[in-house]
């Protein structure tokens, strides 16, 4: 089976997807659906919940893809932002943060599309290295906020430090993040709004 | 609240650590401010890169199944989705003045109160307004809302795992409108609001205009 999405960008799919096709929506979804998947786990640590986070998620996409703007972010920081903010979401309801370790989900390899594949498995460890390089403070507050779901203030208190510490933490941390990704060649940068801010 | 102390938020924001209350303050700050919009913009590229330092974990086929599915009716035409897309900015709209409708109730609930929970607030489909959680109670908060008409009245209904609206309370139309919800909402998934006769009925008998979804 060819695929007729390969060449297609991601902001190319959306607009696709954005005159209702659902053909482009289900390549949208197995190109990013196991990392949706995986960061939905990884924050409610429940794999029904996690299949309800991604299954809104996705369908958040389908009906806002009419106004999503190129511009403003990367379809997969658009998708994977809002996959996180249902997650956390579901975490601060159901006050499911627990330090049990996660039910058993085995990561399983899935080897249809070996570049796929290959660049998510870059990724991910470009990612992980450039999280590990921080300073264990700035580490923990983006582990604890981003895959915890914890809020800052809630923070404050777990770690017995002002508020105004836990914010000047996190933006330090954000700021040494985003270079040591940049050192490893992941650009945060946004082609889409780098082309339009030229013309 | 100043630019500067809404700025200081942003990098909180990409992570989705802020309070419900802050985050929308930062939230309407930022579709008038250009910098500040920019910069959450670009804190949250980085932030997203985070999910792929998770494990990626293959999802099981069902529910690629059923997200496909779930969008199986074909889109309506483009003069319809015109339509649509001014209706979406309309309730935008709708949208900000409830937030700043509901951040005086939160306000107002927190008032005298320290040390509590951020309450939870959920903006209303299908009319201005939201649902305001906090601690016990919770508010229903709506804005602009025409009178039912004669012999008739509002009712909330919240509706829980098992699909079935228990009565949360009636209610009439009013500029600005907070009614405690009867019952407990936290076992609710979503608020909905109907038009019953006059003294309401023990079940819906009108389909809902408005709703919230509390998960």
């Amino acid at each position: 089976v060819t695929n007729t999405f390969l060449h297609i960008s991601d902001p190319g799919l959306i607009a696709l997807i954005a005159r209702g096709d659902r053909d482009a929506f289900g390549e949208l979804y197995d190109r990013y659906g196991k990392t949706a998947f995986g960061l939905a786990h990884r924050v409610t640590r429940d794999a029904q919940l996690a299949e309800e986070v991604v299954q809104e998620a996705f369908l958040t996409v389908w009906r806002q893809a009419a106004r999503f703007d190129a511009r403003r972010a990367k379809p997969s920081t658009w998708l994977l932002s809002i996959t996180h903010h249902k997650a956390v979401d579901v975490v601060r309801r159901e006050q499911l943060r627990r330090t049990e370790p996660a039910d058993g989900i085995e990561e399983k390899a899935d080897s249809t599309n070996v570049p796929r594949e290959a660049w998510l498995g870059l990724q991910h460890d470009q990612v992980r290295e450039a999280l590990a390089s921080l300073p264990d403070p700035q580490r923990e507050v983006i582990e604890l906020c981003y895959f915890e779901g914890y809020s800052q203030s809630e923070l404050a208190v777990r770690l017995g430090q002002p508020l105004g510490t836990i914010k000047s933490r996190t933006h330090t941390a954000l700021t040494r993040l985003r270079a040591q990704l940049e050192e490893r060649g992941i650009t945060t940068e946004n082609p889409w709004s780098i082309e339009s801010s030229r013309t | 609240v100043e630019h500067r102390e809404l700025q200081d938020l942003i990098p909180a924001h990409a992570l989705d650590a802020l309070e419900t209350s802050d985050a929308l303050l930062l939230e309407e700050h930022a579709e008038t401010c250009e910098g500040c919009r920019r910069a959450l913009d670009e804190m949250r590229e980085t932030t997203a890169l985070l999910a792929f330092a998770t494990d990626p974990i293959e999802p099981p086929a069902s529910l690629r199944a059923a997200i496909l599915d779930a969008v199986a009716e074909p889109k309506p035409s483009r003069t319809r989705s015109r339509v649509r897309l001014a209706f979406l900015r309309g309730s935008f709209a709708g949208a900000l003045a409830v937030a700043a409708v509901a951040l005086i109730a939160v306000l107002a609930v927190h008032s005298g109160s320290s040390g509590r929970a951020a309450a939870d607030v959920r903006v209303l489909n299908g009319t201005a307004g939201a649902i305001v959680r906090d601690g016990n109670s919770s508010k229903l908060v709506l804005a602009n809302l025409r009178s039912p008409g004669t012999g008739k009245t509002y009712e909330a209904w919240l509706i829980g795992a098992d699909g079935k609206p228990v009565p949360a309370g009636t209610f009439a139309g009013g500029k600005t409108l907070v009614f405690d919800l009867h019952g407990n909402a936290d076992k609710a998934r979503t608020v909905a609001i109907t038009v019953e006769p006059a003294g309401g009925s023990k079940a819906p008998t009108t389909t809902p205009f408005a709703s919230a979804s509390l998960a």
